[in-house]
């Protein structure tokens, strides 16, 4: 039974061994706050990366557009029917009658003297009533154009899925590259965190391995004489946490401007506020686990005999 | 009472280098025995086979009733609690007081503040440390630093005291203080098993007195005197 006055003196013990050597504490933060820095990093990166995904996704959508002579009323009755139970890959519908058509094509090509004449000599609205829908995902579109071909195959003109879908492609297979490329990055990273953290806490507890044999000889326990090792872990993980989130938050911060300039007007510091507890989360966490589990890792070598 | 009882006990190393065999040795409870032999005769060696630091490769080491070799390596400390040990570097821990060193043994077997409070300062008063009890170990003598280790491995009371070589450092004065404490100490009934080539410390103990040679017990004297010659 390890009784609370022990836990007392355990943490009484992680602290004193945290703050006696000062300069092999010193040393094994510093090694600690650049790898976290590097983490948070790749965590920033990993984050911004979904959510620029999102947003691109956000963007893709594809028009149905049907016959003229088919009523307004029949295709908001589609439209409800597929918001109240129709398929799940459907994020969001939205019906752009043949006057918003108008309307949005003359918006967009009101500076083009040429195409005024062209819809001057037509005279009357040659755009035809859509569903402009948005998937849940990109690889959706290829069932849902599939699924109004064969539901409403009679009413409908076309789609422009088929003339999108090699951008959507491309665009889909980007994501996935970019995605794949964060994600090993992002396990190369940790490989490294985790080695070069072991070996600076491996190389701390070394300097001190004479005293494991004395606590031993006096009869401490072999938890007794690791738990302050491990306290002594997770204050290194929460010290070089904190300083490296510090340095992140300076480093965003300055390269902010840069980045509005060179990626019309992306805030990454804005972009940080908004993930800010996750990441100060992951970085604590990722910090405290791979302190602690180091130190308990690197002392039980010591404590074979 | 049989305390502790050494049956047949070798121990060799790896490349058949053997140090010690044969040992057979029977230690009662309150003796004070003496194991004497050139450096390298294998004294230390047997020591560490009593307080399980090392195994014997050959034979069995009991405590008590208990062959040792039946303990858990977890349960090890706690076997440990039994003895008290004093060795020729007085491997006290640098980063803490003489106070806190010797309060340390009583930390690590859970014994409350107020315990420790109370028993660390007579014990440093008893082996002359009152004065130095707030000072670390780079800061006091050899034969104090000594002392303190002597207290450090009394304070819990333990049933055997080990001392390797516990003077192998100190000048005369410091020795003789230090001769005269063990007898003390053996006097309130504590048992010690004492191993040194210093003869005039075995000499003035006059003791029972176990010689090592040829990597084995060459002699084993109730009273025994020893001499290098």
């Amino acid at each position: 039974m390890f009784k609370s006055i022990k836990f007392v003196r355990v943490l009484r013990e992680g602290w004193l061994s945290f703050y006696r050597d000062k300069w092999l504490t010193v040393a094994t933060i510093s090694i600690m706050t650049l790898t976290l820095f590097l983490i948070g990093t790749t965590i920033f990166l990993w984050i911004g990366i979904q959510k620029t995904v999102k947003e691109v996704e956000k963007q893709i959508n594809i028009s149905i557009y049907f016959d003229f002579d088919v009523e307004e009323g029949r295709i908001k009755a589609i439209k409800t029917r597929l918001e109240k139970k129709g398929l799940q890959e459907i994020k969001k519908i939205v019906y752009i009658s043949k006057e918003e058509a108008l309307e949005q094509f003359k918006e967009e090509e009101k500076d083009d003297e040429n195409m005024k004449k062209a819809l001057e000599i037509i005279g009357e609205n040659p755009f035809p009533a859509s569903l402009m829908i948005t998937a849940s995902d990109t690889s959706h579109y290829d069932k849902i154009d599939y699924f109004f071909e064969q539901e409403y195959g009679d009413i409908v003109l076309s789609s422009n899925y088929k003339k999108n879908k090699n951008v959507i492609t491309d665009i889909k297979n980007r994501i996935i590259f970019l995605q794949k490329a964060t994600f090993f990055l992002s396990i190369v990273f940790f490989m490294v965190a985790i080695f070069v953290t072991f070996n600076a806490v491996s190389m701390s507890i070394y300097t001190h391995r004479k005293e494991f044999e004395i606590m031993r000889l006096v009869g401490a326990s072999n938890l007794y004489v690791k738990m302050p090792v491990v306290v002594e872990g997770v204050l290194y993980g929460l010290t070089s946490s904190f300083i490296a989130i510090i340095l992140l938050v300076v480093t965003i911060y300055s390269v902010d401007p840069l980045a509005q300039r060179t990626l019309e007007n992306v805030q990454i510091f804005d972009f940080y506020k908004e993930s800010i507890f996750m990441m100060t989360v992951s970085i604590v966490g990722i910090s405290v686990i791979l302190g602690s589990v180091s130190s308990y890792i690197a002392i039980r070598r010591y404590l074979e005999k | 009472m049989k305390l502790i009882e050494l049956r047949d006990v070798g121990k060799s190393y790896e490349g058949g280098f053997t140090i010690l065999k044969n040992i057979n040795l029977s230690i009662d409870a309150g003796e004070f025995i003496s194991i004497v032999g050139s450096s390298g005769a294998g004294k230390s060696t047997l020591l560490k086979m009593i307080y399980a630091y090392e195994e014997p490769t050959e034979g069995v080491v009991f405590f008590g009733k208990r062959d040792i070799s039946t303990i858990k390596k977890k349960s090890l400390p706690f076997y440990r609690r039994n003895f008290g040990t004093v060795f020729q570097d007085a491997k006290l821990l640098e980063y803490k007081t003489i106070f806190e060193n010797v309060a340390y043994t009583l930390e690590v077997q859970g014994a409350g503040d107020e315990q420790i409070k109370k028993e660390v300062p007579k014990l440093l008063e008893i082996v002359g440390l009152s004065n130095q009890s707030e000072k670390y170990p780079a800061q006091v003598s050899g034969g104090e630093a000594q002392r303190a280790s002597l207290a450090r491995a009394l304070i819990h009371r333990p049933r055997v005291l080990i001392a390797d070589e516990p003077t192998g450092n100190l000048d005369p004065n410091s020795t003789w203080e230090m001769t005269k404490l063990l007898l003390k100490i053996n006097e309130l009934g504590t048992t010690i098993i004492l191993a040194t080539h210093d003869e005039e410390v075995v000499n003035n103990i006059y003791k029972r007195v176990i010689v090592i040679g040829n990597s084995t017990i060459i002699s084993d004297k109730i009273r025994g005197k020893y001499s290098t010659q």
